[in-house]
């Protein structure tokens, strides 16, 4: 390369700098612009908020008459964050209030629109009126987005639709919501708490599938939402069930002194989360004879193991504490003594 | 090969790695935009009132204090405040020779207890447990000094929670930073850990411990670190977070990690500069290994805040002791460097790192003194000289500008026009003598790491026999 062709190269590389130099003004320029439109946003999210967060609030104690303000189309997403906002802590006749001025400003209408056209955040503001509203003409667009693949789009739509209709959401939609792994449990459960007796029988029955890929799943929102399951299902899967999650799962759920004689053949199983769960049950149902199987498990090799064996002695009515004490200080295995002092002392505590 | 070419050649490589360089830093920060976009999104949703089913996982919150009797009761009288469904707290005292426990005693009335320690990972000896009568969800665990890792090993074995995450004492943390932190895990099922945000306390309003009013530093030093930690510690993280590729995690962070994948990953390692960066390294490489879904994401959201130095010397030691904890991090780590199920941790993230971050200094310190020595010798042209400059200087400048562009379009945390003004002088200003003053420390950390390499390892052990196997494989 001649010296004079290495600095025609050398100039292009001084351009580039240069060239960062002006993207970086322009960034700046961005910067000054963002600021501004973020600053004319505020001014007219506030304007909106000090004429409709009163109306909205009175509407909470009484109904609101006739005369509502206009509402501009670009008002639409602000209303849409209020209104939902003041519709999650409200019951009773302040939501019947709420959603009268909802279809009174045709909410319904432009959050279809959304719900087909907008950004995310629209269509989740949207999806979430349509919810409150009891809206029943859009649950066809409710049920195609709880197909999507965006979990917080796909699961604001089902809770919609389970305030829309409860019962028809639990026919409709049982075998998607089972197979919606990436509906966290915790998410699942907080919807359907208000809908619990909609869910009760369709999930009794999908636990008739002994091998589905969706039973413990099953197991686990019938244990989160507390609902009372037959004994005979339980007995069922504690008596075919061949995997240890499956097992946990059915243990967890297990609360009928009837299933006593199979929870006992569990407390000595390979996987110390199945001795765990079965001691966690015995706790619940257990009887006096069960304590002469616990004692063992005080001295398994698995802390939670003794943990939960020690609870469930100390939680039986006939074991008195000072039986509990004395065996304390009559046990060989100094990892039992510890755990049992440690139980006593909790209990004491408590 | 004349001296001529030679020089021309070395010049045009060091002209090459800058422009490579910087601009794949650009190209993170691209990328973190897209995230931003979601964040910006999912932030509407969380204004709205939360429900809770009481079956969002509990944390352990772990507190390692060491020789901290002035400190320790703010500290937890914070952590008590933080707003959670369900979280324990665990103080580990470990071995200060001050006042730090009685302290703890006498304001929370703490009594002995007698819990049956379970020994998961090993750690120094635990002396005694005790429970506060007054907050059942706080305990102290008092043990022979360990140093930080060992701490809070000792602090997982005694903790209850599927979900922990570790505190400094100098941590500043916000009422809502663990309802932030452990969002993901309630979305995404796949989520084994998460790393926070760190932003610059200084002068920001402080109220019991928690974080109440964001307020721009007076002093210089830490807006040029507000600026820094824009460009290293919130959008390069968030960048590689995109691809789940976040390896190296900021050094003065919090982190919420997931129990059981952490003693299965061995726990902390006590030989290494900084614990919770290794771990967050070490885990990739085990959910790698065992081909498991998993993900590592990073919570860009103002989580968590520390006083930054103002003096250069104890900046020059921090900077120092994050290049040593990065080397250690990555090289006690080495099998995930192009590994058969590396994925983007280890085939991108991982030479990256290398590349960029633990040679970069060297490289880019070489680079200013080669082409300033050449052009004083008359080596080198001054075209060549002003085309190095101006993609140093320039380059650096488009960085920290698009870092605080990002700052602006997301999270507005410096409100008045007056601040963004002060920001963007600094920005420019920050490539001009600071940026390069930093490659300096970080180079001297380097070699001083190399050179130290053989003595640190053979002295010190891994604390964990799986973090062995791990290595081992």
């Amino acid at each position: 390369m001649t010296s004079a062709s290495q600095d025609q190269h050398y100039a292009f590389i001084a351009w580039l700098g240069i060239c960062a130099v002006g993207l970086t003004l322009l960034l700046v320029l961005m910067m000054v612009y963002l600021r501004v439109s973020l600053n004319r946003r505020a001014r007219k999210e506030h304007a909106f908020l000090s004429v409709w967060r009163p109306l909205l609030l009175s509407s909470l104690h009484s109904s609101v008459s006739a005369d509502l303000p206009i509402l501009a189309a670009n008002e639409h997403v602000y209303f849409l964050k209020l209104w939902n906002n003041l519709m999650r802590t409200s019951t009773g006749e302040s939501s019947a209030n709420l959603i009268s001025i909802a279809y009174s400003v045709g909410c319904d209408h432009f959050s279809w629109r959304l719900l087909k056209y907008g950004d995310r955040v629209e269509c989740l503001l949207a999806t979430l009126a349509l919810g409150h509203m009891r809206d029943h003409r859009s649950w066809d667009l409710l049920v195609t987005q709880t197909l999507a693949s965006d979990n917080a789009t796909s699961i604001n739509a089902f809770q919609s639709l389970v305030q829309i209709n409860a019962e028809a959401t639990a026919q409709q939609l049982i075998p998607l919501l089972l197979a919606r792994e990436d509906w966290p449990i915790s998410q699942v459960a907080a919807i359907l708490q208000s809908a619990q007796s909609a869910f009760l029988q369709p999930l009794l029955e999908a636990t008739a599938e002994m091998k589905s890929v969706h039973l413990v799943r099953t197991l686990r929102l019938i244990e989160a939402l507390h609902l009372a399951i037959p004994q005979s299902i339980v007995l069922r899967l504690l008596d075919d069930a061949n995997d240890a999650d499956t097992l946990i799962a059915a243990l967890r759920v297990a609360n009928d002194a009837g299933l006593l004689t199979q929870v006992r053949t569990y407390l000595n199983h390979a996987d110390w989360r199945v001795r765990v769960q079965a001691a966690k049950v015995i706790r619940r149902i257990g009887e006096h004879a069960d304590i002469n199987r616990l004692i063992p498990l005080l001295a398994d090799t698995e802390w939670w193991v003794r943990y939960r064996a020690a609870g469930a002695l100390i939680g039986m009515p006939f074991f008195s504490i000072a039986e509990i004490e004395q065996l304390r200080d009559n046990l060989s295995d100094r990892f039992a003594r510890d755990m049992l002092a440690q139980v006593l002392a909790e209990r004491n505590s408590a | 090969m004349t001296l001529s070419s030679l020089i021309t050649a070395a010049t045009w490589c060091i002209l090459g790695y800058f422009i490579v360089s910087k601009t794949s830093y650009f190209l993170l920060n691209a990328l973190s935009i897209f995230r931003m976009h979601k964040m910006e999104q999912e932030k509407v949703m969380a204004e709205l009132p939360q429900t809770y089913s009481g079956l969002e996982q509990p944390i352990s919150l772990l507190l390692r204090t060491h020789n901290n009797a002035a400190t320790i009761a703010n500290s937890v009288h914070a952590l008590l405040q933080l707003n959670y469904s369900s979280f324990e707290i665990i103080v580990i005292n470990d071995g200060s020779e001050d006042e730090t426990l009685n302290t703890l005693i006498n304001n929370f009335e703490l009594h002995a207890f007698p819990e049956a320690y379970r020994i998961q990972l090993a750690t120094r000896e635990v002396h005694r447990i005790y429970h506060s009568t007054r907050y059942p969800n706080l305990r102290i665990i008092d043990k022979k000094y360990g140093g930080k890792a060992d701490a809070l090993n000792a602090g997982i074995n005694a903790s209850r929670y599927p979900l922990f995450c570790n505190v400094g004492d100098n941590t500043i943390l916000h009422r809502d930073s663990l309802r932030r932190m452990a969002a993901p895990f309630l979305t995404e099922n796949t989520v084994i850990a998460t790393a926070g945000a760190v932003r610059v306390a200084n002068d920001c309003e402080i109220e019991n411990g928690l974080l109440n009013k964001v307020a721009l530093p007076t002093h210089w030093l830490p807006v040029f670190q507000i600026i820094e930690y824009l460009r290293t510690s919130l959008f390069a993280p968030l960048g590689w977070s995109t691809m789940n590729g976040m390896l190296i995690v900021p050094a003065s962070g919090i982190g919420l990690f997931q129990k059981a994948v952490v003693i299965e990953a061995g726990g902390y390692r006590t030989d290494t500069t900084i614990a919770n960066m290794e771990l967050i390294v070490r885990m990739h490489r085990l959910m790698r290994q065992k081909k498991r879904a998993y993900q590592i994401t990073f919570v860009a959201d103002p989580v968590c805040w520390q006083q930054v130095p103002h003096d250069l010397a104890t900046l020059k030691h921090r900077h120092i002791r994050w290049q040593q904890g990065l080397l250690d991090s990555l090289s006690q780590n080495i099998g995930l460097l192009f590994s058969r199920n590396g994925g983007v941790p280890g085939r991108l993230a991982f030479p990256f790192f290398i590349l960029f971050e633990c040679v970069g200094p060297i490289l880019e310190l070489f680079g200013y003194a080669f082409i300033l020595l050449a052009y004083a010798c008359g080596l080198l042209s001054l075209q060549a000289c002003i085309a190095f400059f101006s993609v140093a200087i320039g380059f650096g400048v488009l960085l920290s500008a698009s870092g605080l562009l990002l700052e602006e379009m997301s999270f507005h945390l410096y409100p008045k026009a007056s601040d963004i003004v002060k920001l963007a002088i600094v920005a420019i200003l920050g490539n001009l003598g600071y940026r390069q003053l930093n490659i300096a420390w970080r180079s001297y950390s380097t070699a001083r790491w190399l050179l130290d390499r053989k003595n640190s390892t053979s002295n010190q052990n891994i604390s964990g026999s799986t973090a062995e196997k791990i290595g081992d494989a």
